[in-house]
């Protein structure tokens, strides 16, 4: 079945999308899971095991369900997401397609022995190349004696293989088609990447180089860097932007709106907002109005609405750009 | 939440599991399953937690709520498949949340005044106040509250938790295909009502 598109898809754009993004940032008290894992008996050690375990790879469980039953489509977006599961996901599918080399080569030596005279070797001890041109060239019952007197030719194709249980071929096998996997992989982590990364970058609030600076060298470094420690740092960079947000609302509530501009061009310089972008140019006309700046209060407004102002904000934004003279 | 309405809840989101409410109560855990559970516990507490609260539970409620729903998937852990745990624990969340709510309805004003002041200061908070996340939140679970149990339960689970739509059917036990149609029905009323509360806002913006 199609998945509907999620509202937070287009969080962008869309309000709803917004919101929903809103939803699931929330996070309980870091003590509650030991309260939980107290309650259900579990202890501190497999707790602690298992917290360790999930870090090192935050969304194996996640592309796991994805593609159990969302199909490959969700579960590429998923692969962008941590790069053990990349790694591991890439062992997997390199083992799976160098197990069906395997067997596929083994099937057909057995089927080659099969149809072989009775005098013939058997094509565990022959390459397999050797026999096919061998047997092509000449009678088989002719051609079979000479081919234990020749060496194997230098350029096989297809290394020997042991019909056995012990068979260790798979690894020589496997190694030539793992490269286009992980090819493909690395691909589809890098669009995942892409389609989950924020929305194209804003303008920032204090248009100063060392803002874009930071900007610029966060997403290379994101781009570059791994994947699961992306997410950590996107929670704490969003923790700081609504801590810093949180301050200037509260200087600008108390009447220090010098202060909360002060934060506001502070933070902008620093780090940058990212994720809250939007409610910071936001906040930044409205500390920009009470200062009674409001020639650079409707610049921001401009820019704000040229890069989606939340829908809410439409109307005021407009007929603060209308009032200027 | 009163143990004896907490273990009358329990039971009947338990039946509605594989293999009913036969359990003990209190299950001794064997060390594969406590590594198991230890494992969940660590990787979908703050889901399931999240969808406590945004079933309309006030933060101390959705930790006793997500409580519940482990002790429940305790129960059951051998029969849940790999995979499918997230599904299963958020399915069992928002059911209990739920009926919670169904249970105790004239509780829930309750409820609400126990949550933090920012998400009650204003019941149509001015524009601007939305800026914030908190509030932005509050925004989002002032509608879903507005919302019928079935249309919350799908909307945090597909849209907030964001289950699959096979994994939702799962956890709230129904069709595939009712599950779109539901899931289709929701975002239709979430919107017209988000709509709706921007343009009260633009309005009281405007008159003010």
């Amino acid at each position: 079945m199609n998945q509907p598109e999620r509202f937070k898809a287009a969080a962008a754009l869309s309000p709803e999308g917004r919101l929903m993004t809103f939803g699931n940032q929330e996070k309980p008290d870091p003590e509650a899971i030991h309260r939980a894992a107290r309650r259900l008996g579990i202890s501190a050690a497999a707790l602690t095991s298992a917290a360790a375990a999930t870090a090192i790879a935050p969304a194996a469980s996640a592309a796991t369900s994805s593609a159990t039953a969302g199909g490959l489509g969700s579960a590429g977006t998923v692969v962008g997401k941590s790069a053990s599961l990349y790694l591991v996901t890439s062992v997997v599918k390199g083992t799976l397609i160098g197990l069906g080399l395997t067997i596929a080569t083994y099937s057909s030596v057995q089927w080659m022995d099969s149809h072989a005279p009775v005098n013939a070797p058997s094509a565990t001890t022959v390459p397999v190349q050797a026999n096919r041109q061998r047997n092509a060239k000449a009678p088989v019952i002719a051609s079979a004696p000479s081919l234990l007197q020749d060496p194997p030719p230098a350029t096989a194709e297809v290394p020997r293989v042991l019909p056995s249980s012990a068979n260790t071929a798979g690894a020589i096998v496997t190694e030539p088609a793992r490269e286009p996997v992980i090819a493909s992989i690395r691909g589809a982590a890098a669009t995942a990447r892409f389609e989950d990364s924020e929305p194209a970058s804003l303008p920032p609030i204090q248009t100063s180089s060392s803002m874009d600076a930071n900007s610029s060298s966060g997403r290379s470094s994101a781009a570059a860097g791994a994947p699961s420690s992306r997410s950590a740092s996107a929670d704490v960079r969003l923790a700081r932007e609504v801590a810093s947000l949180d301050r200037v609302r509260a200087l600008a509530n108390r009447g220090d709106a010098t202060g909360a501009l002060s934060e506001l061009n502070g933070f902008g310089r620093s780090l940058g907002y990212v994720a809250l972008q939007k409610e910071a140019l936001l906040v930044h006309i409205d500390v920009l109005l009470s200062l009674g700046r409001k020639a650079e209060a409707i610049a921001i407004a401009r820019q704000l609405l040229a890069i989606g102002a939340p829908a809410t904000q439409r109307n005021r934004l407009d007929a603060l750009i209308r009032s200027q003279p | 939440m009163n143990s004896v309405r907490r273990l009358e809840n329990r039971a009947a989101i338990e039946a509605q599991l594989p293999g009913g409410g036969d359990e003990p109560d209190f299950p001794s855990l064997t060390v594969s399953q406590e590594r198991r559970l230890a494992s969940m516990l660590s990787a979908h507490f703050d889901s399931v937690w999240r969808a406590g609260r945004r079933m309309g539970l006030s933060a101390a409620q959705a930790e006793e709520n997500a409580q519940e729903a482990y002790s429940v998937v305790a129960r059951k852990l051998d029969r849940i498949d790999d995979g499918r745990e997230r599904a299963y624990l958020l399915g069992v969340a928002v059911r209990l949340a739920a009926n919670e709510r169904r249970r105790a309805a004239s509780r829930m004003e309750q409820v609400a005044s126990e949550r933090e002041p920012y998400e009650i200061a204003d019941a149509l908070p001015r524009a601007e106040e939305l800026l914030e996340q908190k509030q932005q939140r509050a925004l989002l679970d002032q509608i879903l509250q507005s919302m019928s149990d079935a249309f919350r339960e799908i909307l945090t689970l597909y849209e907030i938790e964001e289950l699959t739509l096979p994994e939702v059917a799962v956890a709230l036990e129904i069709p595939e295909g009712t599950a779109a149609s539901r899931l289709r029905r929701a975002r239709e009323e979430f919107s017209r009502k988000l709509g709706r509360l921007a343009v009260t806002v633009a309005r009281g913006e405007e008159e003010s």
